[in-house]
């Protein structure tokens, strides 16, 4: 009887098929996990940026005072208010935007520090901002 | 009809992909730790800048702020006082210079600008 050549053919080429895929199954899940939270990252990395910028603002404000989510101060003999105004943190008069993209902001005092702090993707985020 | 090669070409074609995206992943990451390397750096900066600004205010609004070399915690500086203008030269740990603006009506600080020996890479 006649020898098939082709004889577990398609067998052996699935098999190495499977192995490479399991191979770079790893890797893809590693790659796209990464790539998911790259915006998030981002934006953390951009918030930390954005609350230096913050700091060195209010290091030169006279007379800071918080409302609830309101924090206002001196600049130079000017009244600056920093409040949430369309999602985004900003400080008027001007059109500087601290944070952006942000659901809610409220400001607190603890013994002589001011924190902010502010919610984005349903995550608290707390952050020291000046002391008075 | 046999093709030669025929595993070979996908499996390269497949590395190809993979490497590239390994490539893009390392790329985005160290950039990632790049920025947190500055910010620290930046965090430094600005905490012994808040803490040099801060005595120099109480300083100021208590009296006259006079030329001199100051400790404040573990941060040493030299203030040299001119008319409307305060030049900082922080010493340790980490060396920058403060040009500070003072509005005499009010003995505030109004302003300052910052100039270090870091570059940014």
């Amino acid at each position: 009887m006649p020898v098939n050549a082709k004889s577990g053919f398609i067998l052996e080429r699935i098999l190495i098929a499977l192995i490479i895929v399991c191979m770079f199954v790893p890797i893809c899940t590693v790659v796209i996990k990464l790539l998911s939270n790259y915006q998030e990252n981002y934006q953390l990395i951009q918030d930390q940026i954005s609350i230096i910028q913050l700091r060195r603002v209010l290091l030169c404000g006279q007379d800071i005072e918080i409302s609830d989510n309101e924090l206002t101060f001196n600049d130079n003999n000017e009244t600056r208010t920093l409040y949430l105004v369309n999602n985004h943190l900003s400080i008027k008069p001007g059109s500087l935007f601290v944070l952006v993209d942000i659901d809610d902001v409220y400001f607190e005092q603890d013994n002589n520090l001011i924190y902010l702090n502010y919610l984005r993707n349903d995550i608290w985020y707390k952050e020291v901002i000046t002391n008075v | 009809m046999y093709k030669k090669g025929f595993i070979s070409a996908y499996f390269l074609f497949l590395l190809f992909i993979v490497i590239t995206l390994v490539v893009m992943i390392s790329s985005i990451n160290t950039n990632h730790l790049k920025t947190i390397e500055h910010l620290k750096i930046a965090s430094t900066y600005l905490n012994q800048e808040i803490s040099v600004i801060n005595q120099l205010r109480c300083t100021y609004k208590s009296g006259e702020l006079i030329s001199g070399v100051y400790d404040v915690g573990d941060i040493s500086y030299q203030l040299d006082v001119y008319d409307n203008e305060a030049e900082v030269t922080i010493i340790s740990p980490l060396y920058e210079h403060l040009v500070v603006s003072l509005n005499p009506e009010g003995h505030l600080i109004s302003d300052y600008q910052s100039e270090n020996d870091e570059i940014i890479a």
